[in-house]
């Protein structure tokens, strides 16, 4: 296969080195089809080029913004980017990733380039202009300072229509450890922190433009599958009244206000975003974004937790609603640059515990904590993305911020105040921060709360391996029959860590094409991933063998988190065992001697060592990771 | 003259020397009549004078026979189908066009499939370029509007093509204004098209790879009818009457 003879791929990375202003690139097919792509080809890249040692805000860090072989054509939700690097979130620093959403991952492929490398640090702010093969380094002038929103309307204004940018705003320039980069209708690379890497690089944004095309293999086969998974289309009318989009809780019972749907990426082929028009926000006007989608409904209330397939839900009113209010507190979070998600499943659930209990008080905080007051939102979100007073600690993260004020006094506190399920008190810890820096995320415990057992076993030895939660592309998907057979016997069966696997490799395919978290994977259609990937790039390839590029990454990134992080297995079950004896809300705790056993299964299958939790020789090998193999062995590090 | 209309750089042929060893009449035109005005005289001349003066002086009409001033465009045809009937032709009208659908009705997703499905129909390949439908998007806003070829009762586009019923064609069945012979649009890539094009962003393409333009046709050969709206989860899109 040669350049010329692309499907899918454009051929080139870019690599632009913001200290010595040198562009280059880097020819895409050092790393593909073997890495498939995007983060498959970004894990590579930081194996190759992130060394021991390397923080989050080094200049010599990574920032890694990559799109799929699937970007920019008709394979459904293609246009979604990932963006990796040392992440200032993690606790500790480590390599870490998110995916985000929107048109971004489509326009740098139309502008000729399958990923950006971003390294060095500019010596004054500025942005990278990419268009048609072309790459400027621009002053950021007026920019620096401006939202996110702002900025990219401003790039519109300057670089015309069909733009996409990715961009950062004061929290990112602030070096908060919870900035996010975003772009159109809001999305966000959320997780990780990598505004904060972006802002330490004295980046504001990436603007793309182009009329490259790509070329596809097999367009009607892309089509006949497109529509094969896609629902029957139907309107999507604008309705006044309606109950708001909610993530298992129904926050509002009917809006008075127009709502209707949009798509969060680029060749979305189910449009589940919720997006408002016209509704007043509480304390200022102006507002323009006005959509929702995932943990945003809690930005309107926080009622209780849970709720899905029947569950009875945990109830745990920490604020009240309100969607004025919380319509006017997204769009500040989205302008500021901060982490939606850090802020809702994790900051504020745990200021409004720790001040219930008295372990914090006004003084330290400076000023109430009362997410129920309209006026509050602004004052602490402005707080937290200038880290002002008490916000400095915040922008840290909450798990740092814990950390540093002492975890036993500000994260094992019990909540005394409501929370129960079934008229049962199920006590909670203060702290809702689960694993790696990062608050709890279908586990259970946390927001999720009703995630039955066994169900969070599953996400628990995702967590464990990972190096940040482990819902960053999956929502952990199964047949019917295989949660049948896992429930048998969780902790001691063969099915259960099969399961976990199954969805790890799909997860790590998902990231590398690229498909969106919410519609795939599909057990039902299992294949899908390699079917896609075949009628794009013209390479066929069976379900079994796209399934072991899935499992080549997985390893990939964990020889790097291995060498650079020294990650082991008692790292990794003491990081999450806390989180896992708090009982769920069916007031079951993780068991650990069962625990320890179905570590051991997991292990086995994976062909790691059950002691060390490190890849077999044998096991890289069959990856064609031999060179890996090679070099953890040249460490001691190879079991 | 519009700067995409200067000759090419050496090795493409320029326009008036085309014209000249062609030996064609060329139409000039006004936006949006029903008719077709077959410009008699100077040809390229005569041809600029009227493009340039109706699209971009929308207050004033001129005859391209005599070069009588109307204020509306309704006064230019009467005047045109009465005094030089002569140069009268009659356009069969096309089916109807790609249409959005009031957002009272269904609001358009932004996915940008309609896009994508309909370079992918065509080309076998996508992007910007390709594309003959056109979702502007705004970064923030979450109202999207979907630009469209009109398949205009009166087409400039067609009326301009130097090589009108061999690269810019009406079909006989459908009535889309479409291009055929993309090789001999190639030899001339002209762009005229896109410059009559009344509309911003003009309805047709220019396929900077291959140096083609690219048009809506209505997916004219396609079983299934235009594949935009057969895609459309939204169903924000119809084959719209003109009316």
């Amino acid at each position: 296969m040669t350049v010329s003879e692309l499907y899918g791929w454009t051929g080139k990375i870019l690599r632009v080195d913001l200290s010595s202003g040198i562009i280059s690139t880097v020819d895409t097919e050092k790393y593909v089809p073997k890495f498939v792509g995007c983060m498959g080809v970004a894990y590579r890249i930081a194996w190759e080029e992130i060394p021991r040692g390397t923080g989050a805000f080094d200049p010599e860090n990574r920032l890694m913004i990559m799109n799929g072989p699937l970007a920019g054509t008709p394979s459904p939700t293609s246009g979604r980017t990932q963006v990796s690097g040392v992440a200032p979130q993690c606790s500790p620093e480590m390599y870490s990733w998110s995916g985000v959403g929107g048109w971004f991952g489509a326009g740098l492929k139309y502008a000729g380039f399958d990923g950006i490398i971003i390294q060095g640090k500019a010596p004054s702010p500025c942005y990278l202009w990419v268009h048609d093969g072309e790459v400027e380094i621009k002053d950021a002038g007026v920019m620096w300072g401006m939202g996110t929103l702002d900025t990219q309307r401003e790039l519109y204004r300057k670089h015309g229509k069909y733009v996409h940018s990715l961009v950062i705003g004061p929290a990112g320039e602030n070096l908060s450890r919870i900035a996010v980069l975003l772009t159109d209708n809001t999305n966000a690379a959320g997780q990780g922190g990598f505004g904060g890497v972006a802002g330490s690089k004295n980046l504001k944004a990436i603007c793309v433009k182009g009329t490259k095309s790509v070329k596809i293999a097999h367009p009607d086969e892309l089509l006949r599958i497109r529509k094969e998974i896609s629902g029957v289309p139907s309107k999507n009318p604008v309705v006044v009244g309606a109950a708001l989009y909610a993530d298992g809780i129904t926050v509002e019972e009917a809006l008075p206000y127009q709502q209707f749907n949009v798509a969060c990426a680029h060749a979305c082929h189910t449009r589940c975003m919720a997006a408002h028009k016209d509704a007043p926000s509480a304390t200022r006007p102006g507002l323009v974004t006005q959509s929702v989608t995932c943990i945003g409904p809690f930005v309107f209330g926080w009622p209780q937790s849970g709720g899905w397939g029947g569950l009875e839900p945990v109830k745990w009113p920490l604020w009240s609603g309100n969607f004025e209010r919380g319509i006017e507190s997204s769009e500040l979070i989205n302008q500021y640059g901060l982490n939606e998600w850090e802020i809702l499943g994790g900051m504020v659930p745990w200021l409004v515990m720790a001040a219930h209990e008295g372990v914090l008080t006004e003084e330290q905080f400076g000023g109430p904590i009362n997410p129920s007051d309209v006026e509050w939102w602004p004052k602490f979100l402005h707080m937290l993305a200038y880290r002002e007073g008490f916000g400095d600690l915040l922008a840290e993260g909450t798990t740092r911020a814990i950390n540093t004020l002492g975890k036993a006094k500000y994260g094992e506190t019990i909540y005394t105040g409501e929370r129960t399920r079934e008229g049962v008190p199920r006590p909670t810890p203060i702290s809702i921060q689960e694993a790696w820096g990062y608050s709890a995320h279908w586990s259970g415990r946390g927001i999720h709360s009703t995630l039955p057992y066994p169900d969070w076993l599953l996400r628990a030895l995702t967590w464990m391996t990972s190096t940040r939660d482990s819902n960053d592309s999956t929502h952990h998907s199964a047949k019917s029959e295989w949660m049948e057979e896992f429930k048998q016997d969780p902790y001691r069966g063969d099915r259960g860590p099969w399961m976990a696997i199954w969805d790890e490799h799909k997860s790590e395919l998902k990231n590398a094409l690229t498909l969106c978290d919410w519609a795939f994977p599909r057990p039902s259609r299992s294949s899908i991933e390699a079917e896609l990937f075949s009628v794009v790039t013209g390479i066929d390839t069976t379900e079994e063998e796209m399934d072991k590029a899935g499992e080549r990454l997985k390893n990939q990134v964990r020889a790097l988190i291995m060498r650079n992080y020294d990650r082991t297995r008692e790292q990794e079950v003491n990081e999450i065992m806390p989180f896992f004896r708090i009982p769920d809300h069916s007031s079951i705790p993780i068991d650990e001697a069962e625990w320890s056993i179905m570590v051991d299964h997991y292990y086995e299958q994976r062909g790691w060592d059950k002691a060390t939790g490190w890849p077999t020789r044998a096991k890289l090998e069959e990856l064609d990771l031999k060179d890996v193999a090679d070099e953890l062995a040249s460490i001691g590090k190879l079991p | 003259m519009d700067k995409k209309k200067v000759p090419k750089e050496s090795g493409e042929i320029s326009r008036r020397k085309f014209l000249k060893d062609a030996g064609l009449i060329v139409g000039g035109a006004a936006i949006g009549s029903t008719v077709l005005l077959a410009a008699c005289g100077e040809g390229e001349v005569t041809t600029e004078t009227v493009t340039t003066t109706v699209t971009e002086t929308a207050s004033k009409f001129i005859c391209p026979y005599d070069d009588q001033e109307f204020t509306s465009l309704s006064a230019l045809q009467s005047h045109v189908e009465s005094a030089h009937p002569a140069e009268v032709v009659e356009v069969p009208k096309a089916m109807g066009y790609i249409a959005q659908v009031s957002i009272d009705e269904s609001v358009c997703a932004g996915c940008g499939t309609c896009e994508l499905v309909c370079a992918a129909v065509h080309e076998g390949s996508v992007g910007p370029s390709l594309r003959r439908i056109w979702l502007e998007k705004e970064p923030v806003e979450l109202i999207h509007h979907l630009a469209t070829c009109q398949q205009c009762d009166y087409p400039e586009c067609y009326f301009i093509c130097p090589l009108k019923d061999e690269v810019l064609c009406i079909d006989s069945v459908t009535g889309a204004r479409y291009i055929n012979n993309p090789d001999k649009c190639l030899g001339v890539g002209c762009k005229f098209c896109i410059d009559a094009c009344p509309f911003d962003p003009p309805r047709i393409n220019f396929d900077s790879e291959n140096n083609v333009v690219v048009k809506c046709d209505l997916c004219k050969d396609r079983a299934d009818g235009p594949a935009c709206i057969e895609f459309c989860n939204a169903i924000a899109l119809t084959l719209q009457e003109r009316r």
